[in-house]
């Protein structure tokens, strides 16, 4: 580096504060009280945030799969069944959906749903029966029962 | 860091012609803020206060615009086949002739020896919205066999209103090639452009494209649009019994059938409509007349066969689309 | 039968609906577990904990509540004024006397999630002790819900030719004395 002059080199000093500070802040800027505008509050309140957003990134697809089950057992229970009941069953029958769709089934196509948890039942009442001994298919006919057991 | 130096200083000693060599390379790069960069930054934005945002240029003021090729690559993009003068004259509005001439004759040019050889698009247009008018209603009509005219004519007439055509033409990419007087191209502009585009589909292909054509695009517009958006039904209670009488069903008689929370102010009724013991339709509301013209709107709903969770319409691209073509034409 | 306008849609899905439960000779705890998820709205696929989507809930006979075993006695109530030597302590015997409200009151609030919403969540339990209800809430009512346990009939309840046909272990002699 070549210093030209003197004022150039006292002005090469260090680097500027303004945008160290920016830089920080412009994430504080929505923040309570003096956090948003106080560079020492701020960073210690950004570093916190980014921490936080770091762990809600893992803990929103947590929460989302509570959610997703928690809404499909309210509608499963509308049908009269639990929901894991609901859940292995449809699993035992290859449904391969995953519990946002099927989530949304039950909110925006109650009907397919509705089929969903008949679909269950029947295969229930089919793994009651094959349990009980009587699980007799009528003749010339492949169930499921033969199929995955 | 050293041997840089090193070649920097011979560089500087000999002659021009390794100069030349290590002239890109500059050796007092600095990686850290910019200091006009603040000064910068708050005049822009200050600039930006006192002016307003920038005014938008036109795609043909910017750098890398052949007209030509965009007109053809238009053509090809939608997979039809246009004649390329006819598909040029369809983007020249009435409008912009009309600006350059005038601009020309502010100029001085001489009319006499350069004249103006534009040929707007005014027929084109009127071919284009003539035909599509007479599709859509087609289209309506052997999809929705149980519509009176007056529903037909409505969503004909959603359909070719400006905010629809020019949503269509404008992600189709038709506003930067539009001709037009002013800029940005007002929604008329658009949509007779758009139109004219229909009319050149027209005259250089066939129908039986165009229909394609409208079918593809403009039809599929209606997905997910309820029908009484489009046809704005002031008694629909009116024209049920209309509709049943026509179609000699008894009379509907109007029955609450559920409530909730009838006492607190938000109630909910269900008010189902009978017709000879059988259940029409039932419809929700917070007051017993609101829910009964809401058990009358979707009693019609299901007379004309508009129901959120009828068929879906057949857009599939195969050549077995002859048939509805037919059916359509045959009505 | 979803053909409805989209406002009409919504006001009906989201509309609050009023669930009527009757807790003669029912364990309180059964009692509140139901009411705990329909007022969070647990019982509907739209449920979401920040949407207030519960509905409201009407408890009648709580004065006619059944603990089984010895809890009437053994089940205490505690609580703290804030004062020295503020702490109280009842059985749940004499709150119950004290405010046949009460005890299904406590086993509703235990269960609610603890947060902001819970004190609204309560206001939309409606208790009676006694089955009258009053007409403002008797209108607003949708759907009674069926009781989760039996009812067992009481021996007064029996006429004298049931008693006499029920099935006997033994039958004690003519000259038994009873002490």
């Amino acid at each position: 580096m070549v210093f030209l002059t003197l004022p150039c080199w006292i002005r090469n000093r260090g680097t500027d504060r303004f945008w160290k500070v920016q830089e920080i802040v412009k994430h504080a800027r929505h923040f309570r009280g003096r956090k948003n505008r106080c560079y020492r509050l701020a960073m210690r309140a950004v570093r916190r945030a980014f921490v936080y957003a770091t762990k809600g990134r893992k803990l929103k697809k947590r929460n989302m799969r509570t959610l997703w089950i928690s809404r499909i057992a309210a509608a499963t229970r509308e049908h009269g069944m639990k929901y894991p009941v609901l859940m292995h069953n449809l699993a035992t029958s290859s449904v391969q959906l995953n519990r946002r769709v099927i989530c949304d089934l039950a909110i925006t196509e109650p009907r397919s749903f509705l089929s969903l948890a008949k679909l269950a039942r029947a295969r229930q009442q089919e793994g009651f029966r094959a349990a009980l001994g009587d699980g007799k298919e009528p003749p010339g006919v492949f169930s499921r029962v033969v199929m995955l057991q | 860091m050293a041997a840089v130096h090193l070649i920097n200083r011979a560089v500087a000693t000999f002659g021009n012609n390794c100069q030349r060599v290590c002239r890109n390379v500059s050796f007092t790069q600095v990686r850290e803020k910019k200091r006009w960069m603040r000064a910068y930054t708050r005049i822009m934005a200050l600039k930006l206060k006192l002016e307003g945002p920038p005014k938008p240029t036109p795609r043909s003021h910017q750098p890398n615009w052949d007209y030509h090729a965009e007109v053809q690559a238009f053509g090809i993009r939608l997979n039809e086949d246009f004649l390329p003068d006819l598909l040029k004259s369809a983007f020249v509005n009435p409008c912009y002739v009309q600006a350059e001439q005038e601009r020309r004759r502010a100029l001085g040019v001489d009319s006499e020896a350069t004249a103006l050889t534009l040929k707007d698009n005014i027929q084109l247009s009127k071919s284009g919205a003539d035909f599509t008018k007479s599709f859509l209603s087609d289209w309506c009509r052997a999809s929705f066999p149980n519509m009176p005219a007056e529903g037909v004519e409505s969503i004909v007439g959603h359909l070719s209103n400006p905010p629809v055509v020019t949503n269509v033409a404008k992600n189709l990419g038709v506003e930067d090639l539009t001709m037009s007087g002013t800029f940005p191209a007002p929604d008329h502009v658009l949509q007779s452009t758009f139109m004219a585009v229909i009319g050149a589909l027209l005259e250089s292909s066939s129908s039986q494209r165009a229909g394609l054509f409208l079918r593809d695009f403009m039809v599929t517009q209606l997905i997910g649009k309820d029908l009484f958006d489009m046809w704005p039904v002031v008694n629909p209670m009116g024209l049920l019994v209309e509709e049943l009488t026509k179609r000699n069903i008894p009379l509907p008689e109007p029955r609450l059938i559920r409530s909730a929370g009838a006492s607190t102010v938000l109630p909910l009724y269900f008010v189902g409509l009978y017709s000879d013991k059988k259940l029409l339709a039932q419809g929700p509301g917070e007051t017993l007349a609101v829910a009964e013209e809401e058990a009358a709107r979707v009693a019609l709903r299901k007379l004309f066969g508009y129901t959120e969770n009828r068929r879906p319409d057949d857009f599939s691209p195969q050549q077995h689309q002859q048939p509805m073509i037919e059916s359509v034409s045959s009505n | 039968m979803s053909s409805f306008s989209r406002s009409a849609q919504q006001w009906a899905t989201f509309a609050r609906s009023w669930f009527l439960i009757d807790a003669r000779m029912q364990p309180p705890g059964k009692i509140a577990t139901m009411c705990s998820i329909r007022l969070q709205g647990k019982h509907k696929p739209i449920y979401h904990a920040l949407s207030d989507c519960g509905d409201h809930v009407v408890v009648i006979n709580s004065k006619h509540i059944a603990f089984s075993g010895n809890k009437w006695e053994q089940k205490v109530y505690s609580s703290h004024t804030g004062y020295p030597g503020g702490f109280k302590q009842v059985t749940a015997a004499q709150l119950h006397h004290k405010d046949p409200k009460a005890i299904v009151k406590l086993a509703v609030y235990g269960m609610l999630p603890r947060n902001l919403s819970r004190r609204t969540m309560m206001q939309r339990l409606h208790i009676f002790p006694e089955h009258e209800l009053p007409e403002d809430i008797k209108a607003n009512l949708t759907e009674e819900l069926p009781q989760p346990r039996d009812i067992p009939r009481k021996l007064s309840e029996y006429t004298q030719e049931e008693i006499d046909a029920f099935p006997r272990l033994f039958t004690l002699p003519e000259d038994y004395t009873m002490k």
